[in-house]
């Protein structure tokens, strides 16, 4: 299992990546190892504003579907269309190819409220 | 309850469930590898779980005719038989297949949920107990299915060198049953014997290289794209017969002798079953809602939906009102999550395989 630790997670599984006024957003290797193989991911529309906790989207594995929620506020730019044919890079590459969507955010203070990969790496061992 | 082979499963990394009060392995690679890997080599599934009564006696044949919808006295011995169990209603209590091992054994397989109830309500009272008797093998015992093109070879070198050649065919040998059936489309056998013989005979079939262990998650994909029921899904005690697309499982003599007879055959169909595969991308799953074209009137519910992994599609099939009557190639639509998305109707099975020879 992987913890990356360039990335901040929140207690629902996602990560953010913050790049100058943007955070990358995906969820964690634990989240995709708890899901299983995923085969579909339903996206936000563009341009829509979003505040932390609230739902995004669907990201929907053989098993289950399962909400995915805002790490951090702020406007939804651009999704990873990479996904739409490639769901399965969710599984093979969570921090990379994997990635989901990028929001313009608002709060940048929102990223210290965040849990660094050794917390949540804590948090995940609570859980199990 | 544990299956003999649960150890040997966390060993080769199943991830663990309940499934009708056991646990069994979820899935070992992951669910797509799997399924894949029984449409292209071979795979091996502990059904250890399904349910396994042994019946004996010279009224055993007539027997299941009044509670099954099988043709038992005129099945042959060493062969099997699909068939459906009704209640005094006419209301299906389970999807099973007989084995006849001789002319007066037999091996009634159930599944696991039902086991309990079929033993009840079918067994431990039933009236004929002088000249029958019945044994619950489901503990004693293991079974296991090997599905998949290269699952003769893989026998024959394993096995013992031969195999049922015919489809729904039965040997019996000893402590040994191997029949011809299967539940993925696939070419494959079921095999049920000995607890200790079984464990070794799943490591034994594990050191094939074309050899994997599937986990239930391919087997409910493989069996789906397959055309094949699964009880809580398609089937459950809400439906008779004629409400489902199992009329072919209905056998044509002695049908009198069956209890409930007359209330399903009097009773007008109430539902059809109605394959579809999604036309905008979106996973359909169980008890999602299904529209008409327009998304206006409600036609019935989803009884499977899923992503379907030899086609690449969302596919599914819906319990749908009686008189709807979608053609493949006309358009409904799904409600996900609110939002109503197009289908189309198609024709079943997703896979057609080599199997798929009713019989």
């Amino acid at each position: 299992m992987e913890y990356k630790d360039n990335v901040r997670y929140q207690d629902s599984h996602e990560w953010a990546r913050i790049e100058g006024d943007v955070a990358v957003i995906g969820i964690s290797d634990y989240a995709q190892d708890s899901l299983g193989d995923v085969v579909f991911v339903e996206f936000p529309d563009l341009g829509k504003n979003l505040t932390k906790g609230q739902a995004f989207g669907v990201v929907e594995s053989v098993k289950a579907a399962s909400d995915v929620f805002m790490p951090m506020t702020g406007e939804i730019i651009e999704i990873n269309v990479l996904l739409k044919d490639n769901p399965e890079k969710i599984n093979q590459d969570p921090f990379g190819d994997g990635w989901i969507m990028k929001v313009k955010i608002s709060q940048p203070d929102e990223y210290d409220t965040l849990m660094s990969a050794a917390d949540y790496q804590e948090y995940v061992k609570g859980l199990d | 309850m544990n299956t003999p082979l649960e150890t040997l499963h966390r060993l080769y990394g199943g991830k663990m469930s309940t499934f009708a009060g056991w646990e069994l392995p979820m899935q070992f690679s992951g669910p797509l590898e799997e399924h894949r890997w029984v449409r292209e080599k071979a795979g091996i599934f502990d059904i250890s779980h399904m349910g396994r009564i042994r019946v004996q006696g010279p009224s055993a044949a007539i027997y299941f005719e009044t509670f099954t919808t099988i043709n038992a006295q005129d099945l042959t011995a060493g062969r099997a038989r699909y068939g459906l169990v009704l209640d005094i209603q006419g209301r299906i209590v389970d999807d099973v297949y007989l084995f006849r091992l001789g002319p007066e054994d037999f091996l009634f397989v159930v599944n696991a949920a039902n086991r309990e109830t079929i033993l009840e309500e079918f067994f431990l009272h039933h009236p004929q107990k002088g000249t029958l008797t019945y044994q619950d093998i489901t503990f004693d015992s293991i079974m296991i299915a090997l599905q998949g093109p290269e699952s003769g070879e893989v026998w024959k070198k394993i096995g013992g060198g031969t195999l049922p050649e015919e489809r729904n065919e039965v040997w019996l040998d000893k402590n040994l049953i191997v029949s011809r059936t299967g539940y993925t489309g696939e070419f494959g056998i079921e095999v049920i014997l000995p607890i200790t013989e079984g464990l070794g005979l799943w490591e034994d079939l594990l050191s094939d290289p074309r050899v994997k262990p599937i986990g239930l998650a391919a087997r409910d994909s493989l069996r789906f794209e397959a055309g094949y029921m699964l009880y809580g899904h398609e089937l459950d005690r809400t439906l008779r017969p004629q409400d489902t697309s199992l009329g072919w499982a209905i056998r044509k003599k002695r049908l009198e002798l069956l209890r409930g007879v007359e209330s399903f055959q009097n009773m007008p169909p109430k539902y059809r079953l109605l394959w579809f595969t999604m036309e905008e991308k979106a996973v359909p799953r169980q008890g999602y809602p299904v529209f008409d074209s327009a998304g206006e009137t409600k036609l019935g519910s989803i009884s499977s939906g899923m992503y379907s992994p030899t086609n690449d599609i969302f596919a599914g099939n819906a319990r749908v009102n009686w008189d709807f009557e979608g053609k493949p190639g006309d358009p409904i639509s799904i409600e996900i999550r609110g939002v109503k998305k197009a289908a189309r109707v198609i024709a079943p099975p997703l896979y057609p395989g080599g199997t798929q020879k009713k019989e």
